[in-house]
């Protein structure tokens, strides 16, 4: 089905669906597979303590991986830090974090001062 | 009828398997009980209050995905098959774009897989917390739903990951996506884009309150040691377009720096409690770590 043209607004042709459900069926196998089969291994009892400790700390360095690029580069470019909605209402956000450790209320901090500063900064 | 419930829980606890979550504070858990729906346990009682922030932002995502979806042709029945399958919000979105720039479909499987390769990371680092399940299935069920968000959340919960919470709350988020595509795909383009962006900032504000407000307090300075060797490495790798791969070997990095800081701390503690003891035997084994060890950094 290499040929398809998939741009049109066109409802799909049968064949089109049979393609696309097998890659759909592939990918999702694909997908699966990455989120199953480390986890056969590593809940099972014998486990080096080593690799338990390093672990730990995959947690912590997914949330830095995606905030990085979400909070300096939402667009997917580089911004001022001061024409930045995202990076600035972090800031309240990590401050509320830190000192409540309340999630609900970081949530509500963050999201309130993003709406009020998209609202500024876009004027 | 709240400590009923906690019985239910623990009765749960023993048919499915898994370790005892601990005991709410009664009152804590009467006052929650009065929003949910009657047969919620203590588990898929945290389980519904984790999922919140995640379906808050899943809905309007989902509905972009549904939205693209539709613009290229896609019938309404194949978003929703597509968003019970994969379930994965970069994968979904690059399959309608690069359908959309007439990519062909071997080219796109590969490339969703890939991107996808960064929940190897997620599994192996759930599976430990997955350990005390007595059913081996329930565990295979259950990572079906260990998105990015998913696993962020349960990955941080300070109280044990017992099936009924991780189910409620991989559930939860899944049907929110599904829901969200379908809706998407439905009416189109109804919600105002500010306040779909504005919603899916949610999400940024979550991990900010999983990363700085969870966990133990002695560990905040590894963790953030963790978390900027991994944010520089992925928002390098975004600025030139590798999105995924910077995610993967960003939280490979931070986590081994993270690791690092931890062990040197810990053998700095060994060795204060050792001095305090006054004893020696200190000095040779902090020198040979020392040039072992990477996180001397701080």
């Amino acid at each position: 089905m290499n040929g398809t043209t998939w741009t049109n607004t066109s409802p799909w042709t049968d064949g089109m669906i049979t393609a696309y459900l097998t890659a759909l069926l592939v990918m999702s196998l694909g997908t699966y597979l990455a989120r199953s089969l480390p986890m056969a291994f590593t809940s099972r009892k014998a486990l080096p303590p080593g690799l338990v400790r390093w672990l730990d700390s995959v947690a912590p360095a997914v949330l830095g991986a995606l905030l990085g690029p979400a909070l300096f580069a939402p667009g997917g470019q580089l911004l001022p830090p001061w024409q930045n909605p995202a990076l600035l209402a972090a800031l309240p956000a990590a401050v509320v974090a830190l000192k409540k450790r309340n999630l609900a209320l970081t949530l509500v901090v963050g999201v309130g001062a993003y709406t009020i500063l998209i609202t500024v900064v876009r004027d | 009828m709240y400590f009923k419930r906690w019985e239910l829980d623990v009765q749960v606890m023993k048919v499915v398997g898994g370790r005892c979550p601990a005991r709410p504070h009664e009152e804590q858990l009467r006052r929650v009980n009065r929003l949910l729906p009657p047969g919620c346990s203590a588990g898929c009682t945290r389980g519904l209050r984790d999922a919140l922030p995640i379906v808050l932002a899943y809905v309007p995502l989902g509905a972009g995905f549904g939205l693209l979806a539709r613009v290229i042709g896609m019938p309404l029945w194949l978003v929703g098959v597509t968003s019970l399958l994969l379930f994965a919000g970069a994968g979904q979105y690059m399959v309608a774009s690069m359908l959309a720039s007439g990519v062909s479909l071997p080219v796109i499987t590969a490339s969703v897989i890939l991107v996808n390769l960064r929940h190897l990371l997620y599994s192996a680092s759930i599976g430990v917390k997955l350990r005390g399940w007595r059913s081996g299935i329930a565990r295979w069920a259950a990572v079906f739903g260990l998105t990015d968000e998913v696993y962020a959340v349960s990955s941080t919960a300070p109280e044990p990951v017992t099936p009924a919470y991780f189910f409620t709350l991989a559930v939860a988020s899944h049907l929110a996506w599904i829901g969200g595509g379908l809706g998407g795909a439905w009416l189109g383009g109804l919600l105002p884009a500010a306040v779909t962006e504005v919603l899916t900032y949610s999400l940024t504000a979550l991990f900010l309150a999983l990363l700085l407000g969870t966990g133990r307090p002695g560990t905040l300075a590894s963790r953030l040691v963790a978390a900027a060797v991994a944010g520089s490495i992925a928002l390098a790798a975004r600025l030139r377009g590798w999105e995924s791969a910077g995610l993967l070997a960003g939280a490979v990095a931070g986590t081994t720096a993270g690791w690092a800081l931890t062990r040197r701390k810990q053998e700095l503690e060994a060795c204060a409690a050792k001095w305090a003891g006054a004893s020696s035997g200190c000095e040779g084994k902090s020198t040979s770590s020392g040039s072992s060890g990477g996180g001397s950094t701080r």
